[in-house]
């Protein structure tokens, strides 16, 4: 059986909260969201962020501010609300007691 | 030299190949239909585009010349349009390509012309949707009704037939549809049959329905896999019922007939109608048909018995005479002969008496084989033909009022019920 689909289906289930985890740290570009992503293979193409970054904004969970880029347009600079915050929270919680069963599950 | 035009992307002009414009324009074109009725979408439409921008490298002095190359680097790092959201893509929505106004060439249209122009489309754009949405709710409502009628109408016909409300609804009038399948099938092949036949016809009268409503309620459809396994399932029962049936009806290909016929000399003024073996001698027989097209079957002998049909047509000559034709169908024309031979009919005329069972029966153990009887009475204009007490004119055909015995005289048309 392929492993692929599997670890595409988990990637995608943690990666709003892996955003909002880099996020946590303090406000990013975009670009700074995908390298932090890319380099833990998370994501995989950039597309895929920016949908997700404008349903989390709707969510009230992320804010933006614009700031003058030194080429180009400006840019957007993402950051958490306190919403976000408390979601981020929770979230951390969660994955904490994932982690937990799973290694349990396996025996660890 | 390839040609280029310049082009606006998120703000920035570029350069760009008219080849590599095409795959650009296509590319966001299909980003455009996924994300454009997602709520934010044109947020996330605009950040994708400045990403574009910023991988080309937009701002700089001349603009850069966008290549087919360069693209390829950007879908790359950006993914293609699928690579988005799985499910973002399987909502795409091509009504809202033509909608897209962020690319455009500046060399046929300056600025103003086209803000101008972008705010008359918009005006027009929107009109045409409200045109295109009463549209796809008039049809859509078309449909659905005509699927739900045509449906509701089937099941009604085909499972609730002779029911006290369906019955007087609906044509033709179906009497007992397992007896009526029994006589052309066997007993095995029945219920297969019926299941297969309202599978397939269900399932597109189904989906019409429902398509009809998806139009009128502009709803999405993302079960795929559902439609891939109803569709399956269709095409699996029309290709068994068609070998089924095929192969039951490959019976009915040659068709024969052998007449008999009877000088009626001198010719009567008077023809009698008595019946000879009557329908109520067949004990434990299950009637079934459509109209007055009757068959009979007994399950213990395993006979099929069918209705004899009478005629009176008037002679185009002094003389009188009557017909009995027997038809049968089989695999070949021998077996067509042979099946009409073996038609069970029994019928005398004596004095003026013209005795006629009420049916015939094909060979015990056989299916209806396209078995028919026809008793055809030429008789001069003017001659009166009387139905004896127990002759009933149903059962072989013939118009009647509730009378009884009735009484018929033939015309130069044909004959009339008259009333002494």
């Amino acid at each position: 059986m392929n492993t692929d689909n599997t670890q595409a289906q988990m990637r995608k289930g943690i990666l709003e909260y892996c955003i909002l985890a880099v996020l946590s740290r303090n406000s990013c570009y975009a670009i700074d969201i995908i390298n932090e992503l890319k380099k833990a293979q998370v994501i995989v193409v950039e597309g895929t962020l920016y949908p997700l970054l404008t349903r989390q904004k709707n969510a009230g969970l992320l804010s933006y501010r614009w700031e003058e880029s030194p080429q180009g347009p400006p840019r957007k600079y993402y950051e958490l609300t306190e919403e976000g915050k408390k979601y981020l929270v929770e979230l951390d919680s969660a994955w904490e007691e994932l982690v937990t069963s799973v290694n349990q599950i396996r025996g660890r | 030299m390839k040609k280029t035009i310049s082009i606006n992307i998120a703000g920035q002009i570029f350069k760009i190949d008219e080849d590599a414009f095409d795959r650009l324009k296509s590319y966001l074109d299909q980003i455009t239909a996924s994300f454009s009725r997602e709520p934010g979408g044109e947020e996330t439409i605009s950040d994708i585009e400045t990403r574009i921008a910023e991988i080309f490298g937009g701002g700089q002095e001349p603009p850069v010349v966008v290549t087919n190359e360069m693209i390829s680097e950007m879908i790359k790092i950006m993914g293609a349009p699928e690579d988005y959201s799985e499910e973002n893509a399987s909502k795409g929505n091509p009504q809202h390509v033509s909608q897209r106004k962020n690319i455009y060439n500046p060399n046929s249209l300056n600025a103003r012309a086209g803000r101008v122009f972008s705010t008359f489309w918009k005006s027009v754009g929107g009109f045409l949707y409200l045109i295109f949405r009463i549209l796809m709710i008039s049809v859509g409502s078309a449909l659905a009704l005509l699927g739900f009628v045509t449906l509701f109408s089937f099941v009604a016909t085909f499972f609730f037939n002779g029911t006290p409300l369906v019955k007087d609804l609906f044509e033709p009038d179906i009497l007992n549809l397992n007896g009526l399948l029994s006589i052309v099938l066997n007993s095995a092949s029945v219920l297969p049959v019926i299941i297969l036949t309202a599978i397939v016809v269900i399932i597109p009268l189904g989906v019409l329905t429902y398509l009809g409503i998806v139009m009128v309620f502009n709803l999405k459809n993302n079960s795929k896999i559902a439609s891939i396994v109803i569709f399956s399932v269709w095409v699996a029962s029309v290709a068994v019922l068609g070998v089924i049936l095929s192969a039951k009806l490959s019976v009915y290909g040659n068709h024969k007939s052998v007449s008999a016929r009877i000088e009626l000399k001198p010719a009567p003024d008077t023809i009698y109608l008595a019946p000879q073996r009557k329908l109520s001698d067949l004990q434990g027989f299950e009637k079934s048909g459509i109209e007055r097209i009757c068959f009979y079957k007994s399950k213990e002998y395993s006979t099929v018995c069918g209705s004899p049909e009478v005629d009176i047509i008037p002679s185009d000559s002094t003389i009188s005479y009557i017909t009995i034709e027997k038809k049968a169908s089989g695999k070949s024309d021998f077996e067509a002969y042979a099946n009409v031979r073996n038609i069970d009919y029994t019928y005398r005329f004596s004095g003026k008496t013209l005795y006629a069972d009420e049916f015939y029966a094909v060979r015990p153990g056989e299916n209806w084989n396209g078995s028919e009887v026809a008793v055809r009475i030429y008789a001069r204009e003017g001659t009166v033909i009387k139905c004896l007490p127990g002759f009933d004119p149903k059962n072989y055909g013939l118009m009647s009022t509730d009378r009884k015995p009735p009484v018929y005289k033939v015309s130069k048309e044909g004959f009339e019920e008259i009333t002494y």
